[in-house]
């Protein structure tokens, strides 16, 4: 478990940051405190790394090679399975349609009737509710501009 | 940035490039990745274990993650930051594994005593040499908790922005500027007696 980090004081580190990129430049040698900043920038700049194998590339991309031609046959079989189940859900949805089409076609006619009477009067008013609505919505937004040019 | 050459990282348009060549399966295309990134990716995971062999494995290991994974990656971030926080994650669950502090040493007091200690063995006399001053810092940063030495390598050596290394570790830009201020405070003050600078 970690202790929170307390929050560096944006001074201080513009402070620093000021005082690391003054020193890189400067050569006094008698400037300790730049001396000092430099020595440490240099440091920072070439810590003590284990060098990096010549081959780590080559060698990590024959590890992956294999995953990848998995994925790859993976890929391939999953197409060709999701190809020949849609030609199957296809062909059946045409059968059917095609055995019992009149069939559905009769039902929706007689579920489908001609709208309740009252429909139209009942639809004009709902249209005329939400206008009036809308209008007395726009009202007080006007009288707020009008006090505004004024 | 304190000392900031041209960085070597490719733009966003070649790292997209390159991610689709990866993508579909281009040869060569991997490897060219992995030549980009290795060095950062290294300089991550050899800063957080310290350990050559594990360190070859480790990268080995989030290299093989980031092929795995790649299709997932979206360029929100850059292709650096998405590489980096997956060497992040895979030497931290290493550390956490072998029960190793990420920020703070064994003693409690988060790395910086024991960064201090370093000097005090060191041969004074000869530290104000410049090699010798250099060793007597790398000693230094060596003793430095894992979270810490991994935050300086990559904002001094890899130039990462604290943005992205905030990203990589998944810590706040406020926390990843208090470790670097107070891990480069403390790396002064073993330097500073040893050239006499003025208090």
């Amino acid at each position: 478990m970690t202790s929170p980090t307390p929050i560096v004081d944006e001074r201080a580190w513009q402070a620093q940051e000021q005082a690391l990129r003054a020193a890189r430049g400067r050569i006094d040698e008698s400037d300790t405190a730049a001396l000092a900043d430099r020595r440490l920038l240099r440091a920072l700049r070439e810590p003590p790394l284990s060098p990096l194998p010549v081959d780590f590339a080559a060698g990590v991309a024959r590890l992956a090679a294999p995953a990848a031609a998995a994925r790859t046959v993976d890929a391939g079989l999953e197409r060709v399975l999701g190809i020949g189940l849609g030609i199957a859900l296809g062909a059946a949805a045409l059968t059917q349609g095609l055995e019992q089409g009149a069939e559905w076609l009769r039902i929706v006619a007689e579920q489908a009737s001609p709208l309740p009477p009252g429909t139209l009067r009942l639809g004009v008013a709902l249209a005329a509710c939400v206008g009036c609505s809308w209008l007395i919505g726009l009202l007080p937004q006007r009288q707020t501009r009008r006090s505004l040019r004024h | 940035m304190t000392d900031a050459p041209p960085s070597t990282f490719p733009s966003a348009a070649d790292d997209a490039a390159l991610v689709q060549a990866v993508l579909a399966g281009a040869p060569g295309a991997f490897e060219r990745l992995v030549r980009q990134y290795q060095g950062l990716c290294w300089h991550i995971v050899d800063r957080m274990v310290r350990h050559p062999e594990d360190t070859r494995e480790l990268c080995q290991e989030a290299f093989l993650r980031v092929h795995r994974y790649l299709h997932q990656y979206r360029s929100e971030s850059p292709l650096k930051a998405w590489i980096g926080q997956v060497a992040y994650s895979v030497a931290k669950r290493h550390l956490e594994r072998r029960r190793i502090p990420l920020a703070e040493a064994a003693d409690g007091a988060d790395g910086m005593a024991l960064a201090e200690s370093v000097g005090q063995d060191f041969d004074l006399e000869s530290a104000c040499a410049e090699d010798e001053a250099q060793a007597l810092l790398h000693a230094a940063i060596e003793a430095l908790p894992p979270l810490q030495r991994t935050v300086l390598t990559l904002y001094h050596l890899d130039e990462v922005p604290i943005g992205e290394i905030a990203v990589m570790t998944g810590l706040a830009e406020g926390t990843i500027k208090s470790h670097l201020f107070r891990s480069r405070k403390h790396l002064r003050a073993i330097l500073e007696p040893r050239i006499g600078v003025p208090a």
